[in-house]
């Protein structure tokens, strides 16, 4: 699992944002370094939807926040819209950072519990010194599907998890941004508010013409709202894919395991994308730590495929389809 | 180790059972759930966490439990396990037969026996089910040397060999580690491994694998799947995902507002589920076979307030297909009326909500729905 590479990389002008070798480490006292990202390089386009997949640990969250600037990461390049970000001034960081908005996983404790939701939704123009009009704060919380009659004075705890998460969708749409980050906005949530939740994301990004990023661990969910799918292991990137065909032709022994994982087939569904035959689970190796990666691959130590020179070598990523990278010495060969 | 409860009688209890017959006739149930209620008493009066649940589990069996939150789920399972007893917080009523034993009419230590024995139990969150200042070997002997009486050493020696049996590699290495020096895969091997040491007959796991990674959640339900092959035990496994229970237990009940509302063979509940819910439920899961941005059927609305739910069926305000009386009668959880018999509009209280089994004569494909109008079947497609 290398993911080094920039293969993946596209041209032109439209790419809203532009993450190069984005490398995040936190110190973990005793002289440690937690290697949470280690060179990742993703590209988005103007109204595309890149997800972020992978479990806990892999470094999705701190990849969405390092090119958020939160904090900003140990080295590497977040263009947005053409500008760079990491070693801009507080100030201006500020002012370009408007254009890109984070929805977190547990939306509750994202809002503050002693403001009411009108204040809520209206903070972030308020902070930049355009109060907004009342008009514009109710057709704002109409448009994330709350009645703004009934929820106007409520507070966070007053409402449900489903409700707090529009509630944040309604604070970032605020600001007009042309990127939104979500990270796993929908985790914390029943699958019947997943779905409502889902829905409005969909929505919103047309109507608004957003881009977006969204980081999840759930197969199904990140397939079914991204166009372009990146799978990530222990801080670095596996595969790239485009995400209609993640089931069928996805080639890392790691994507693998992780549809393998799926207890999907069980629900009587159809078999249009079914995971075709391919690794078998692992049995109960104990994972890799961050602290200490793996040389080389750092999925080796739970892959079937594993030869030697995946200890030496770090895979880099290289096409084998239509917008379909892989960083494997192995697989799809 | 269960002498103790046959006193209170297998050949007697076939009496009160007589709506709950097993399929090899003249073995009871091993569980017995009957008109179960739990309300817990808040400032804003009594929530019916669970409000007339029936069931019946065999030996052997895997039954699931799924709902969103607040439908009693976990609520049903603590108190099955005697964890939720009448008390100055909430009131049981109903009656709970582990192996013949009345759970909630027995006293605290012989509840306690049967934690164990009878009935075990695996939480959600690994971490906090594990004492952090105690070692995992202490874990694994304390019960061990309490319920089975065994010695420091032969104690020792079993929890190793539990550790071996779910997975653990270097079990007697693990005996001396505590809690934070695992992973949340291994610390939850390890509550297993702990629900397991005395054997249980019965083992309810309550949202095992949700804390867990994908990857992590299926070698659980593996070893889960192996553990009941290799031990004989039955287990309910409660989860709000439906992928997780799918294929992995034989009987499926879906949970609504603290009622069953559907209870079905595991393949044919999901294949045609009759209970709007259920198909709700089914239809806002996003498929990994469906195409990038397919729409998701939500469910419009929130769950009733347990507090007070609504007059009728607790899921009218939500369904596509509710009509009027929906609002008026509850709906009785039965099979499906006979050709010409009308929907049942019983004055709907509870107690008839409630009679529920899956091991009826009618055989494994036996299905029991509350609705007053419900889902047409899906003729099955033959020729």
């Amino acid at each position: 699992m290398a993911g080094t590479g920039t293969a993946h990389m596209r041209s032109g002008q439209d790419r809203v944002l532009v993450v190069d070798d984005l490398v995040v480490r936190f110190p973990a006292g005793r002289g440690q370094t937690v290697h949470a990202v280690s060179g990742v390089s993703f590209d988005l386009l103007d109204g595309e939807t890149l997800g972020i997949l992978g479990e806990s640990g892999c470094g999705k969250s701190s990849a969405g926040r390092a090119v958020m600037q939160l904090p900003p990461p140990t080295s590497g390049s977040v263009l947005l819209d053409g500008t760079e970000l990491t070693g801009l001034p507080p100030r201006a960081l500020r002012t370009r950072r408007r254009k890109m908005q984070m929805i977190l996983q547990d939306p509750v404790s994202s809002l503050n519990p002693r403001r009411r939701v009108k204040d809520l939704v209206a903070e972030g123009l308020s902070i930049w010194g355009t109060r907004p009009s009342r008009d514009q704060v109710e057709s704002m919380i109409a448009s994330v599907g709350l009645d703004p009659a009934v929820v106007w004075d409520r507070r966070p705890h007053e409402l449900s998890g489903g409700q707090c998460q529009r509630i944040c969708i309604a604070r970032a749409l605020m600001l007009d941004p042309r990127v939104l980050i979500c990270d796993e906005p929908v985790s914390s949530l029943d699958v019947s508010v997943q779905a409502q939740i889902l829905n409005l994301l969909e929505e919103t990004k047309t109507r608004y013409g957003l881009s977006m990023v969204f980081i999840a661990h759930d197969l199904a969910v990140v397939k079914n709202i991204s166009d372009r799918i990146m799978v990530m292991y222990l801080g670095k990137v596996c595969e790239v894919t485009p995400s209609a065909g993640l089931a069928a032709s996805a080639l890392h022994p790691y994507t693998r395991l992780l549809l393998a994982s799926v207890p999907e087939a069980d629900l009587g569904a159809g078999t249009a994308d079914r995971p075709a035959p391919g690794v078998a689970g692992d049995g109960t190796v104990e994972l890799p730590s961050p602290l200490n990666p793996p040389s080389g691959c750092r999925f080796r130590t739970r892959c079937p495929l594993a030869t030697a020179r995946c200890a030496e070598e770090e895979p880099l990523l290289r096409e084998v389809g239509d917008g379909h990278h892989l960083a494997c010495h192995n697989a799809g060969i | 180790m269960s002498q103790r409860h046959h006193t209170s009688g297998h050949h007697t209890s076939g009496h009160h059972t007589s709506g709950h017959r097993a399929p090899d006739a003249g073995r009871a149930p091993l569980l017995v759930v009957d008109d179960l209620r739990t309300e817990i008493h808040t400032p804003r009066g009594d929530m019916k966490a669970v409000d007339g649940v029936s069931l019946t589990l065999d030996a052997g069996e895997t039954l699931g439990i799924v709902g969103e939150s607040g439908s009693g789920k976990s609520v049903l399972g603590r108190t099955i396990m005697g964890l939720y007893t009448t008390g100055s917080t909430m009131t049981v009523s109903g009656r709970v037969l582990v192996d013949g034993a009345d759970v909630h009419a027995l006293t605290a230590a012989a509840r306690r026996e049967l934690w164990g024995t009878g009935v075990g139990m695996v939480f959600q969150d690994p971490m906090t089910a594990l004492n952090p200042v105690k070692k995992i070997g202490l874990h694994l002997t304390e019960s061990l040397r309490g319920h089975g009486g065994l010695s420091r050493a032969a104690a020792r020696a079993r929890a190793e060999e539990l550790l071996r049996l779910v997975g653990i590699p270097e079990p007697a290495r693990r005996l001396d580690q505590y809690p934070h020096e695992l992973s949340g895969g291994m610390r939850q091997r390890v509550v297993i491994a702990m629900a397991l040491a005395n054997s249980p007959k019965l083992l309810i796991a309550d949202e095992p694998t949700t804390a867990l990674d994908v990857t992590v959640q299926k070698q659980i339900l593996d070893l889960l799947g192996r553990l009941q092959d290799e031990l004989g035990m039955a287990i309910i496994l409660v989860s709000h995902n439906l992928q997780v229970v799918a294929g992995r237990a034989d009987r499926v009940a879906v949970m609504y507002a603290g009622r069953i509302v559907e209870l079905a063979a595991a393949d044919a509940l999901f294949a045609a589920p009759r209970h709007p819910y259920t198909e709700a439920l089914l239809a806002s899961v996003p498929r990994l076979h469906h195409p990038p941005h397919s729409r998701l059927e939500a469910i419009g609305g929130a769950p009733p307030d347990m507090v007070a739910p609504p007059p009728g069926c607790r899921f009218a305000p939500r369904c596509r297909y509710a009509r009027e009386d929906c609002r008026q009668a509850s709906p009785v959880l039965g099979p499906e009326p006979g050709p010409g018999g009308g929907p049942e509009n019983g004055p709907g209280n509870g107690r008839e909500a409630a009679r529920v089994s899956g091991s009826e004569p009618g055989g494994e494909g036996a299905r029991v729905f509350a609705c007053h109008h419900p889902v047409r079947p899906v003729t099955a497609g033959g020729s």
